[in-house]
């Protein structure tokens, strides 16, 4: 891809963060006081003069914005509740469990998902190929929520195999994985499965039987670089997936992670912490789908030559 | 309008009932029937949803010990019936869903019409509120906003109304972009019609199954992400009941009362799926050239 | 008849257009990359007479079709001037551009395309008036039926789909949807190049007689000589959006002066095998638009080329003192030496 169209796409998600702060700061304003919001109604009027003071509330509105955009810049997103502590300091530290969470999830995802998707491709239209689609439909109609109060309740409140909160032990963590990952798998299998059959039938696999290659080889060396384009694309929609999923499972199993800080921060509007949460999300996915845009550019040829529009 | 090979008669809708799959036909049964009981809802509730009786709490439902005919599912910790609470939840989860799909629906196809419609800045503006709404999880925003301003049944539809606007944006978009380029949208302005007229009588109608089609997907998910705020105690609002509200609420008492976390769940899990199914069955049928997801 | 008929003299022409010029432009523009420039109409001045039929010819991007959406306002002129019985187009109003759109119609080249897939051809024949709110809805739809009736259109299938139709049946909806309103100039774009040859003859002829029932002036748009030949009293040759030779038909089809014309009548297909006439190939390939060739733009091709058509492009002169003119400087020369 020539610098002309990197540097567009970059541009463009550059508008993109700019849109989200912007997004923040108007809903910081319109909602009321920022001071008050933020800082509580019961403290010292002098406190919520240094806030308004600190964060520029006293200046022209340009101004404010300027002086926002900077304090995120600087990592600087206010106070959090909890103890008075920096809100970035706070969610950073909660950080690694989620990423623990998410990270297992998604070697189960493609690890689950896309072998079963290929497989039911292989095997189409047979006994296991119905089953394995019957499967993910229901899977993804389930909201993860039900997912994970079923599992408690079959295995906290039932057989009381598991633990049903917290993070300790290493028997913490299946439940959850399994409660997130089960959406998510379900669609990857969808998705690899109709990726390999629309690749499996096409002329050019037909060519490369006709050249001689066994089957397995045809899959291996045609089929599957083919078919793991529009799996790159789906990639990007998947780390919004989880970050979604991952906001309400870590609620359902009390998982110290980022999920549950968000929405006890709204619950207890420490504003502090969402808004960092909320810019900190926004920057981590218009960077993952800037690279998958980019990879997604090098891996098909077809787009090299331009961003069509 | 199909060819019809000659001598064969006009497909009634009984012809196309008869030509469902069976699970279709099952999904269908169970959608109109939750319709009936979010229409009927009033009538059909054995009891006021919000009527506490304190000292019949935790009731089981009647197929277990200790239940009662009176309280069909049992109560909650409140004394409230629960089946009561389910029904009016269905009603007001599929009003919420139903509004939220509408508004969603309005909004991205005007927004998808003005950007195709006036092209340039407007038309990059556009584009770039469709990215960033794509971009951020849609649960992050709906929290923050939730956050920010104060919870009101109102607010919250809106909320659920902006959920997807994008798709139909980017859709309408697209398709408005290339019908007004095509022959007849063209040869209807040289016969001097309007820009709305064009839009509204020629390109609409064109569309028009593309937005449908948009809409079925739409509406399971709207209800999925309704449920899963409601759940996290911040969709709707006690007095008013949700599904996912009653799951949220009686997680606590999921060891001593189950019936009251189950029993909603297991309705969230069918109604889910039943849309879900047949709304990728109407897919099918309204455009055979959109393969399944 | 329309009620906004001026008085003017009889001799003066019915469509007037002078210099027109149509400028695209590509590209980003700004920051990246330079934008591009493509003179898709590039000076073109022709006069239709009433009563008359104008042929235009041209290959593909000679900008024969831009010159009719530019005139229509399809695509607005970026430059010149269209003036239409005594009005310039150019200062009308919205408004007076609706009423406008009675007067001049236009006929595409895919019939398919023109047409609402979903609205019956009867219905598409009847929108037309109701866009201007012409007669109650009894007296629309019983014009729309007599006039599809007068195309050739059985009434079984009036209430039927495009695509239910064949192509001849769909090109005489789209010529009954143009003329439903009365237009005094009809524009046809390629009107026949989508149809089978055996339903071509059938469509110019229906052509024909509209013409004298409506007392229509005709423009026709065509890459086919014979039918210009055939069908139309004057005609305008252009190449990359410039016109090189005009004139009336049966002078240029005589002597035509433009080595480009002359290319192009020497490969009409003649009727009897075995009469040998020379064709005279076009060498080359057609030119790009994006980047024109300097002077002359079809000196690349010609094989009369000299030195100062590389350079200088040249205006079309009258020849021989009559209405023929020609844009060469061989040509102009060799008259003036005489």
């Amino acid at each position: 891809m020539n610098l002309a169209v990197i540097s567009i796409k970059i541009f463009r998600a550059m508008i993109t963060v700019f849109l989200l702060v912007l997004f923040v700061f108007v809903i910081l304003r319109l909602s009321g006081d920022p001071a008050v919001q933020m800082l509580g109604l019961e403290v010292d009027p002098s406190a919520l003069e240094a806030f308004r003071h600190r964060w520029g509330l006293d200046r022209p509105v340009w101004q404010q914005f300027l002086s926002f955009f900077w304090n995120f810049m600087h990592g600087d997103f206010g106070q959090s509740f909890i103890g008075g502590r920096d809100a970035l300091g706070v969610v950073l530290e909660r950080l690694p469990k989620t990423l623990w969470l998410m990270g297992l999830t998604t070697i189960f995802t493609f690890g689950l998902g896309i072998p079963a998707g290929i497989y039911a491709s292989l095997h189409r239209n047979t006994i296991a190929d119905r089953a394995i689609m019957g499967l993910t439909v229901a899977s993804f109609s389930l909201p993860n929520f039900v997912v994970g109060i079923i599992l408690i309740m079959v295995f906290g409140v039932v057989f009381r195999l598991l633990p049903t909160s917290g993070s300790e032990t290493v028997w913490h963590y299946i439940m959850p994985v399994v409660t997130m990952a089960t959406a998510d798998a379900a669609i990857f299998a969808r998705f690899s499965r109709s990726a390999m059959l629309e690749v499996l039938y096409s002329p050019y696999m037909r060519t490369a039987r006709a050249k001689g290659l066994m089957w397995g080889q045809a899959v291996r060396r045609h089929a599957l670089p083919n078919a793991s384009i529009p799996i790159v694309t789906v990639g990007g929609i998947y780390v919004g997936r989880q970050i979604a999923a991952a906001t309400i499972t870590e609620n359902v199993f009390a998982w110290p992670g980022i999920g549950k800080l968000l929405v006890t921060s709204v619950q207890t509007r420490d504003l502090a912490v969402v808004q960092c949460i909320v810019i900190l999300v926004g920057l981590t996915m218009v960077v993952t789908n800037l690279l998958v845009d980019l990879a997604y550019g090098w891996l098909d040829p077809r787009t090299r030559t331009g961003d069509g529009k | 309008m199909s060819e019809q090979p000659l001598g064969a008669k006009r497909k009634t809708w009984l012809d196309h009932l008869f030509a469902m799959p069976t699970t279709i036909l099952i999904s269908t049964i169970w959608v109109v029937f939750m319709v009936v009981v979010a229409l009927l809802a009033d009538v059909i509730a054995p009891y006021d949803f919000k009527y506490m009786d304190l000292l019949g709490r935790l009731k089981p439902p009647v197929w277990m010990a200790g239940g009662e005919w009176e309280h069909l599912f049992g109560t909650d910790h409140l004394g409230r019936d629960v089946l009561s609470r389910i029904i009016v939840s269905i009603r007001i989860s599929l009003f919420v869903a139903l509004l939220g799909t509408l508004i969603g629906a309005v909004l991205g196809t005007t927004l998808g019409f003005a950007a195709a419609h006036f092209r340039g800045r407007i038309d990059d503006l556009i584009m770039i509120l469709i990215d960033f709404q794509a971009a951020v999880p849609f649960i992050v925003l709906a929290l923050a906003v939730l956050a920010f301003f104060e919870n009101s049944f109102l607010l919250f539809v809106l909320v659920m109304g902006i959920y997807g606007w994008e798709r139909y944006a980017r859709i309408v978009r697209g398709l408005a972009l290339s019908a007004s380029s095509s022959g007849y949208a063209v040869a209807v302005r040289v016969l001097g019609a309007s820009p709305a007229r064009v839009y509204l009588r020629h390109i609409l109608p064109n569309m028009a199954s593309a937005i449908i089609v948009n809409m079925t997907l739409n509406f399971p998910e709207t209800i999925l992400v309704e449920t899963s705020l409601s759940f996290l105690g911040l969709g709707i609002q006690p007095p008013l009941t949700s599904l996912g509200n009653m799951v949220g609420f009686g997680r606590d008492y999921l060891l001593t009362a189950w019936w009251i976390v189950l029993l909603p769940a297991i309705v969230i899990f069918v109604t889910s799926l039943a849309f879900s199914l047949l709304g990728d069955w109407l897919r099918d049928q309204l455009d055979p050239t959109l393969r399944g997801n | 008849m329309n009620s906004q008929l001026r008085s003017v003299e009889p001799l003066e022409p019915l469509l007037s257009v002078r210099n027109l010029r149509l400028t695209f432009r590509y590209g980003f523009g700004g920051w990246f990359g330079n934008r591009r420039h493509v003179h898709a109409v590039d000076g073109v001045s022709f006069d239709v007479a009433r009563g008359e039929v104008l042929g235009i010819v041209g290959e593909s991007s000679s900008g024969k079709s831009s010159v009719a959406k530019s005139i229509l306002n399809i695509h607005p002129p970026s430059s010149g001037q269209v003036v239409f019985d005594g009005e310039d187009l150019d200062t009308l109003s919205s408004h007076e551009w609706r009423d406008m759109r009675r007067e001049i119609q236009y006929v595409f080249q895919d019939p398919l395309g023109a047409l609402d897939p979903r609205m019956t051809v009867l219905d598409q024949v009847i929108e037309p008036l109701t866009i201007h709110s012409i007669g109650n809805t009894i007296e629309r739809r019983r014009q729309a039926h007599d006039l599809l009736g007068a195309v050739g259109l059985m009434t079984e299938s009036h209430g039927k789909y495009p695509h239910e139709l064949s192509g001849g049946q769909r090109q005489r909806v789209v010529l009954a949807r143009a003329l439903i309103l009365k237009p005094r100039l009809l524009i046809c774009d390629e009107p026949v190049s989508a149809l089978d040859v055996s339903i071509q003859a059938q469509v110019i002829q229906l052509l024909e007689e509209l013409k004298k029932t409506f007392d229509l002036s005709i423009v026709f748009i065509s890459h086919d000589l014979s039918l210009i030949r055939y069908f139309c009293d004057t005609m305008v040759v252009m190449y990359l959006g410039r016109i090189v030779e005009s004139g009336s038909t049966a002078e240029i089809f005589a002597n035509p002066r433009h080595p480009y014309t002359q290319a192009l009548i020497s490969a009409i297909p003649v009727a009897e095998p075995g009469l040998k006439h020379d064709v005279i190939a076009l060498q080359g390939e057609p030119p790009n638009p994006f980047n024109p060739p300097t002077g002359c733009h079809f000196h690349p091709r010609c094989r009369l080329q000299e030195t100062i058509c590389r350079s200088v492009y040249p205006d079309l002169e009258p020849v021989d003192g009559s209405a023929l003119r020609v844009a060469c400087h061989v040509v102009t020369s060799r008259h003036q030496d005489q």
